[in-house]
């Protein structure tokens, strides 16, 4: 039997009968259901990242900027001999937000928060501009403070911006690699293992060297493009991922 | 109303910004197609018509997050396979009746032909839920098999398998009764 001909077969006799006043009757009770539609206002990104940001864990920047002060504080009192402990503690700055990220799929509420006035996809996208921003102008800060401090800016992006660049892409692609369901304790044990290698590799190589070189500059630069890269890449895949799987489908149990 | 030469995303748009009457016309528009879906999925008339009701209440209620990035129509029997299947699981699995199947044959057709929607609907009882589901999005919604996937939520191979495979059943079970018919 080919498959046109079952085709014909299946579609034998007639379509189901709708009973029209069942039907006038349905639509009447969906329409009086949905009758409060009021037009949603436009609400501009701003005010949105303001509400966002009310359902975010204060424990989120109280940590994170303490972690911050505790980098100032020690660039005020040792200088620029402690860049290389700063450069290993930075790692932590984007742990803290990452665990935040992904904490509506760690504790399987992806499911009620998409199902509020944004999606998925606004929802994560809310949180990664909220949280990206504010660790970035964290690191800026440290960044700015440590040039007031007298390292120099080379010696200040290879030490700062780069192990930050470096472990944001890490965790987007732990996040990616676990479908966004990996615990808390793995994020933070990553960060701490990001810590210890950063510290490893500042404390055992002479980098004073390179970056007092004549072409130190570039160098820090090329590097800080290759972890900017990397860190879009990530961005990218994560997006593209969260994008693939807001079908929508709901489990009303 | 205009509403005629407007897509399915634009009376979503001119919805969510508060806009009823294109609600009307948006569910107007699919309530037969969504309606024969339940009847095939569930094989109850009644069932059928409150299942509907469910989906466009859903519908209603989750229309402002819509992102306009895939086939409505997709999107809404994706809704409507929901609410037949969360049914199921909160009432006990009965078998799907053959004769309560709503292939309803014209009296005034050929008596082949009424015997032939008949065997269709016996056809179709034998079949497992999975298999029933994607023969009838497929012959009777007129669904691509990518769009199949989607609805089900399953990837691509797998919705091509099962079908391969409820459409090697079906022709088993008919090619049988054809031999019963023609014996």
């Amino acid at each position: 039997m080919k498959d046109k001909e079952l085709k014909q077969i299946l579609q034998t006799g007639r379509k189901p009968e709708i009973d029209s006043s069942r039907k006038e009757e349905a639509i009447r009770r969906v329409l009086a259901a949905g009758g409060n539609l009021r037009g949603m206002p436009r609400i501009s990104i701003w005010q949105r990242m303001y509400t966002m940001a009310g359902y975010l864990s204060p424990w989120l920047w109280i940590v994170q900027g303490a972690v911050v002060l505790l980098c100032a504080y020690s660039l005020a009192v040792n200088g620029s001999g402690t860049m290389p402990t700063i450069g290993a503690i930075v790692p932590l700055i984007g742990c803290i937000g990452f665990v935040e990220l992904q904490k509506g799929y760690a504790c399987g509420m992806q499911e009620l928060e998409s199902a509020c006035r944004y999606d998925n996809r606004q929802v994560i996208l809310l949180k990664l501009l909220l949280i990206g921003s504010v660790d970035m102008l964290l690191t800026l800060f440290l960044l700015a403070f440590s040039t007031q401090q007298g390292v120099g800016l080379t010696e200040a992006v290879l030490y700062i911006l780069v192990p930050y660049l470096l472990s944001c892409a890490l965790y987007f692609a732990i996040l990616l690699r676990t479908n966004r369901r990996v615990s808390n304790v793995g994020l933070l044990a990553a960060g701490i293992f990001l810590a210890v290698m950063f510290q490893f590799v500042f404390g055992n190589i002479d980098l004073d060297s390179w970056v007092i070189g004549s072409d130190s500059s570039r160098w820090v630069l090329g590097v800080t493009a290759i972890a900017a890269a990397l860190l879009i890449l990530a961005i990218r895949k994560f997006w593209k991922r969260i994008d693939r799987e807001d079908t929508k489908i709901w489990s009303f149990d | 109303m205009q509403e005629q030469i407007l897509t399915d995303e634009e009376m979503i748009v001119r919805i969510q910004q508060g806009n009823e009457a294109y609600l009307e016309s948006l569910i107007r528009r699919y309530y037969d197609d969504v309606y024969y879906f339940c009847c095939y999925k569930t094989g109850d008339s009644e069932l059928a018509y409150d299942c509907t009701q469910e989906t466009f209440l859903k519908l209603t209620r989750y229309i402002h997050t819509y992102a306009e990035r895939k086939k409505f129509r997709g999107y809404l029997f994706s809704i409507a396979r929901n609410v037949c299947n969360d049914y199921f699981r909160s009432k006990p699995q009965e078998t799907v009746d053959s004769d309560s199947l709503l292939l309803a044959a014209d009296p005034k057709d050929k008596i082949g032909e009424s015997e032939t929607a008949q065997v269709v609907q016996k056809a179709l009882a034998f079949l497992g839920d999975e298999q029933r589901e994607v023969i009838v999005l497929r012959f009777y919604c007129d669904f691509k098999v990518r769009e199949i996937a989607k609805i089900i939520g399953v990837p691509l191979p797998t919705a091509k398998s099962r079908l391969k495979r409820a459409i090697a059943r079906l022709k088993e079970i008919l090619g049988k009764e054809e031999d019963i018919y023609e014996g």
